[in-house]
């Protein structure tokens, strides 16, 4: 089979699976659903492994040609390269994984049937926005994967207490993607009408080649256009609100959209367009501070967040702002290794809280967990997992492709270095936090959810593992040239040998003393911060607050800096202020009052011109003998 | 001096046009101001008739004979309208006592 | 001749046809038609003009009474007998009291639609154009909501104004001409001055029937009070003969004045994009909502055809097949929550998606194909026609942009609150038969343009290269 036969296999597997489950899953036995859903998920996997292996050069495949007019043609295409397949890897590794777990966390609920065709159906809008060789493709499944995502997180809209909630946070989801989107659109507009073209490897041949050179505006305008779609997808401020919100989703799409894929479709945008943004040094500088200042913000917001999935959605939020302040110095490998290990140990925490809320009977907020790790122990140790990787803790994958972020900034500028590195230290500190109050500690829920305390099933359990796993020693793809030389920077080299662009950026190592000496502080600092939570919360017992009691910064970082209270303020009530106000006076005053009064008018007219009309024969004759007599006269007077 | 010269030359065509002129507009003052129906037929006939003697006359003065062929025409028709108008008129004194054209004002706007 | 005339027939035989029955004679009387432009269909190559019926004598006031078909007359023609079936469909299981009346009425229409899109003669354009006046203001008087007679009256007369200036600009266009024929008229050699009143009499009427900002205060209130079939006639079918004229008949008749009044209409079709959106963010009632909705969809594309070049004129295409299809599902989606739950506020609705899980999809489907995401056909007109503005001024394509995210706004938002939450009403019966299976070909017909636009682009293709080289041709002699 040829690659082009495979990688059509591999886009068609979700999308039949999501046809046969949302056609007649309804009727289908639970187990046949899952399993069908999952067995196309591994299958599609194990094609991509084959591709991953098979294909060492870029090579497109044209499905039909959508349209053609006469200045430009936009295609159904495939491309495949260093970074689709990598993406591809990730989205349907992590996502059979994700897809597996769930079949365990969702049994009980009844639009199961539902979930897996959205989930395959996701799957099948992801896969089209990293395969596809253009940007109109990639817009196909940048839009694709907002509605699963739509979907998903108001899955369960019809709830009695928690409906409406969910619904709103679905429709916030889609409308602040959708401001990501036009910007992106006009990105879109902004390179077809200077290139004519969206192919991804005619706009490198014609950048990286021709050499031809736009106007420093236009490429501004272009990558800030871009950039824009980005923060709407990759959660970013400004349009960052909307991820805290999209935990109202069942937990595995958390994992699986709100995570590992969706949300890196914006880093994946800015790597795949590298050709540009290397050209716009004043973008790549705005892309830089917005995600450093996002980085910071959403870390602070995550210290004082008491649900345990919220502390995770602004863990994601703050991990994508460091992403971004890689790409802003151009370190696009860097990033890619962080999406890729940051896809292994946040899924593996979404999961994990996953199963420790199936444990606490679908409660979320922390402050009634803990204790936790005597219960399940499998969820715990792979959570500690997750959360020593996140953490930076050493020797796991995310210790590495933090570094080496981090060994950019160095290079880049210290200023920079200094702040990520108090964004990497509230890390460690609200996911210890979290860590301590959940796992540790006594139990302080009810004793009916004690009762119900157990470990999840295998099919959930066997995801967390394989995870863990991964998170451990997902830093081997990419290991810094530290100790030895050989076969370091693997990841690196594996997405510059063939994605366009990326082979002709330099990206420069720091010496090895420079580099032993960024780990060795990094290090010293997770140790304190692991050691000083560990007396705050084991050894003292601390614990959470309840919202009352909060005060100062904690209030603060527990309202989320009031983002949404001030986007309320200065956009949605606006716009519905203005809504009301237009209809009631440009609508109906000005317009409809307007054109009632003009016909208003037409008949006052005839109610007095109808006056004339007195129905006494004689004034009619009047009238006529003085029209012909005026008439008369004004004959006689004009000739 | 009229006179005179009515004698001398016979009657001219003026003497007609004027005389039509002030028949006509006896009828159309008569019309307009006065209110009885009865009245009003006549004043209509007036004007017919001041018409029919302005046709004749130039019937004569241009030597043709078609315009008193005309006239005859609407001595028919002013016949025929008379006797409409008239039994219109008595089908309304039937019902109202009364010949005033005032009281039709059914029209009025 | 058989292909606009058929209508006319069904129509007769819905007046004499057994009442329990009408309903299918309607709805056969349609699928014939439908066939039928299917078959003109299949024997025809875009690049062609087919004559329909074009009598060898001419009449003293230069009447010739021309009929025929290009490819944009026929893409016409064929929407519009989708369109009519797919109405009488869903209308199949309505109780009205005067069925036959009804169906009568609704072929009449039809009839009269054909006969815009296949008139070649300025005349004949007109009768037809006002004989669609008749069935529709009856259909809306007869089976109209309790409140409808003011609005219904607001309606007509504000339509017939805009017919009147028509008329006079074809008037005015016979002194210049031999003949009503399209091609006399195109010929006609106009002034500066003459182009811009004739054009503007054509731009007066259309922009009252599409509606466009400010000419649109009968919409709402019409489409609110008039029965389904009537806002569906209304929306899908009534105001694309506005569109279609301006592309066959108004740029193309005076192209001269097209730079002067193209910068109005495109300000006037962005002003209702954006007014219409805001609008209906807060609109309670979900007819009224969706017919701003629709006023915002208008706008846009009368503003891309008033570009005039081929990228937006397809788009303006593509995108006419799909606010049809979708402003059919929206109506029909609207009128099954009216029916059942008896209102049109939201707010009395919810929940309605857990009681009838499979309205919940398909309103949900069209929904999203109103919101114009890819894959559906309004994402491609809604790109061709933003890449067309966008070009035109980049201040013009942000601005028409944010009807995608305002569109997002009060679609979801309406959808949301009528059938998210808890249910609050005991019993809501779920889609049947026919519903189902008129909004299952609507989503079909949505998604196949939406992957493969092509299709739609090269049927109207080569008599748009047509016309657009004709009103060039034109400009550069004057110029």
């Amino acid at each position: 089979m040829g690659a082009d036969k495979i990688l059509l296999t591999i886009l068609a597997l979700p999308l039949i699976g999501a046809l046969i489950n949302g056609t007649l899953g309804k009727n289908m036995p639970k187990a046949v659903v899952g399993a069908l859903a999952t067995g196309v998920m591994f299958t599609a996997f194990a094609l991509a492994l084959v591709l991953f292996g098979s294909v060492h050069k870029q090579q497109l495949v044209h499905l039909f040609t959508m349209i053609s007019l006469d200045g430009f043609e936009l295609n159904a295409r495939l491309q495949l390269d260093s970074l689709s397949i990598w993406m591809t890897l990730i989205v349907t590794g992590v996502g059979s994984l994700i897809h597996l777990f769930s079949m365990g966390y969702m049994s009980h609920d009844k639009g199961y049937y539902k979930f897996f065709t959205y989930l395959n159906l996701f799957i099948f809008a992801m896969l089209i926005l990293v395969l596809g060789s253009n940007y109109f493709m990639l817009f196909f499944g940048w839009e694709g994967v907002g509605i699963c995502s739509y979907l998903l997180i108001g899955f369960h809209y019809s709830d009695a207490q928690k409906g409406i909630a969910n619904s709103v946070a679905a429709r916030k989801a889609f409308i602040m993607n959708r401001i990501g989107d036009l910007g992106l659109l006009i990105g879109l507009f902004l390179i077809l009408s200077q290139f004519g073209t969206l192919e991804y490897s005619a706009l490198a041949d014609k950048l990286l080649i021709e050499k031809i050179e736009p106007t420093t505006w236009m490429m501004f305008g272009i990558t800030a256009c871009l950039f824009i779609g980005a923060t709407g997808k990759s959660a970013q401020i400004p349009l960052f609100t909307w991820l805290p919100d999209a935990m109202a989703g069942p937990t595995p799409v958390s994992a699986l959209i709100h995570a590992a894929t969706m949300v890196t479709a914006g880093i994946f945008l800015v790597v795949r367009s590298n050709f540009f943004f290397e050209m716009a040094p004043m973008t790549q500088d705005i892309m830089l501070y917005v995600g450093l200042a996002t980085s910071l913000a959403a870390a602070f917001m995550a210290l004082r967040q008491n649900d345990i999935k919220k502390v995770l959605a602004y863990s994601t939020v703050s991990q994508l702002g460091l992403l971004f302040v890689a790409l802003g110095m151009g370190a696009y490998t860097a990033a890619m290794f962080h999406v890729t290990t940051h896809a292994f140990f946040k899924a593996l925490l979404f999961l994990g809280s996953g199963s420790v809320i199936h444990a606490m009977s679908d409660e979320q907020d922390i402050r009634v967990m803990g204790g936790l790790k005597k219960y399940i122990p499998i969820t715990h140790i792979t959570f500690l997992i997750g959360t020593l990787a996140i953490a930076g803790f050493p020797l796991l994958s995310g210790f590495y492709s933090k570094d080496e972020i981090l060994a950019h900034a160095v290079m880049h500028n210290p200023m920079i270095y200094g702040i990520l590195m108090v964004s990497v230290a509230m890390t460690a500190i609200y996911m210890f936090r979290l860590y301590f109050l959940v796992f540790h500690g006594n139990f302080r829920g009810t004793s009916e959810q004690q009762h119900h305390l157990h470990e999840s099933p295998l099919n959930m359990t066997l995801p967390l593992l394989v995870l863990a796993v991964l998170s451990v020693f997902g830093g081997i793809l990419n290991l810094p040239g530290v100790v030895m030389k050989a076969g370091t920077h693997w990841m690196s080299h594996y997405l510059e040998h063939n994605t366009r662009g990326l082979e002709v950026i330099e990206t420069h190592h720091l010496s090895s003393s420079q580099a032993m000496l960024l780990m060795g502080g990094a290090v010293l600092m997770t140790l304190i911060i692991l050691f000083g939570s560990f007396v705050v919360y084991v050894k003292r017992g601390s614990l959470a607050k309840s919202d009352e009691e909060l005060s100062g910064w904690e209030l603060v970082s527990n309202k989320k800096l009031y983002f949404d209270e001030i986007y309320n303020f200065l956009f949605v009530k606006p716009l519905e202020w203005m809504s009301e106000r237009i209809h009631a006076f440009v609508e109906v005053i000005a317009l409809n009052k307007s054109v009632y009064g003009f016909a208003g008018l037409i008949g006052k007219t005839g109610d007095i011109v109808r006056k004339w009309q007195t129905g006494v024969v004689s004034n009619y004759l009047f009238w006529m003998v003085l029209g012909v007599i005026s008439l008369v006269i004004y004959y006689l007077i004009k000739f | 001096m009229v006179l005179a010269s009515i004698f001398e030359s016979g009657v001219s065509i003026d003497f007609y046009i004027v005389l039509a002129s002030v028949l006509f507009a006896i009828g159309a003052v008569g019309v307009m101001v006065r209110r009885n129906a009865i009245v009003l037929l006549m004043c209509i006939e007036l004007m017919l008739n001041a018409v029919n003697l302005l046709m004749v006359a130039f019937s004569t003065y241009h030597g043709k004979g078609d315009g008193q062929v005309f006239v005859f025409f609407i001595m028919v028709v002013a016949a025929a309208e008379a006797t409409v108008g008239l039994s219109i008129l008595v089908m309304a004194y039937r019902n109202i006592r009364s010949t005033d054209v005032g009281i039709f004002n059914k029209l009025k706007g | 001749m058989e292909l606009f005339a058929l209508p006319l027939v069904f129509a007769l035989i819905a007046l004499v046809a057994p009442k329990s029955k009408v309903n299918y004679v309607g709805l056969i009387g349609a699928v014939v038609s439908m066939v039928v432009s299917f078959i003109h269909v299949a024997y025809f190559s875009p690049d062609q003009y087919v004559s329909l019926f074009a009598p060898d004598f001419m009449l003293p006031l230069g009447l010739t009474f021309k009929m025929g078909y290009d490819g944009i007359g026929l893409f016409m023609v064929v929407l519009t007998n989708v369109i009519t079936t797919l109405i009488l469909l869903s209308n199949l299981n309505r109780e009205i009291a005067h069925n036959r009346a009804f169906n009568a009425l609704v072929l009449l229409m039809q009839f009269g639609l054909l006969g815009v899109f296949t008139a070649m003669d300025g005349i004949m354009f007109y009768i037809f154009w006002e004989l669609t006046l008749v069935p529709i203001f009856l259909i809306s008087y007869w089976f109209g909501a309790a409140d409808r007679k003011k609005p219904l009256m607001k309606f007509f007369i504000y339509t017939f104004v805009g017919s009147l200036a028509m008329l006079l600009s074809f008037m005015a266009l016979g002194t210049y001409s031999s003949s009503f024929a399209y091609e006399d008229l195109l010929a006609a050699q106009l002034t500066a001055k003459t182009a811009f009143w004739v054009m503007g009499g054509f731009f007066l009427a259309f922009a009252i029937k599409i509606p466009l900002f400010p000419f649109h205060t009968w919409q709402p209130d019409t489409y609110t009070v008039s029965p389904m079939a009537g806002t569906m006639l209304l929306s899908a079918l009534m105001l694309k003969m506005a569109l279609y004229g301006m592309v066959r008949w108004m740029i193309p008749i005076a192209p001269e004045a097209l730079d002067e009044l193209s910068c109005l209409v495109i300000t006037l079709g962005l002003i209702g994009v954006v007014y219409a959106a805001v609008i209906a963010i807060k609109q309670s009632d979900i007819k009224r909502l969706f017919a701003f909705a629709s006023i915002s969809h208008v706008g846009l594309i009368a503003a891309g055809i008033m570009l005039f070049n081929k990228d937006a004129l397809s788009g303006a295409f593509i995108q006419i097949a799909n606010h049809s299809l979708v402003a059919l599902g929206l109506f029909l989606a609207a009128d099954i929550l009216e029916r059942r739950m008896g209102t049109r506020n939201i707010y009395d609705l919810g929940g309605v998606a857990k009681l009838a899980p499979k309205f919940g999809f398909w309103f949900a489907a069209v929904a999203f194909a109103s919101v114009s995401v890819p894959l559906t056909s309004g994402f491609i007109g809604e790109f061709l026609l933003l890449k067309g503005l966008y070009n035109y001024s980049w201040i013009v394509g942000l601005v028409a942009g944010t009807t995608l995210v305002l569109g997002a706004v009060y679609t979801l938002r309406a959808y949301q609150i009528s059938m998210f939450g808890a249910p609050k009403m005991e019993h809501f019966a779920d889609l049947t038969w026919n519903e189902m299976l008129t909004f299952f070909i609507i989503m079909l017909i949505i998604l196949v343009l939406g992957i493969y636009p092509q299709a739609i682009i090269d049927f109207v293709g080569p008599s748009l290269d047509l016309t657009i080289e004709s009103v060039k041709g034109s400009k550069v002699i004057v110029q």
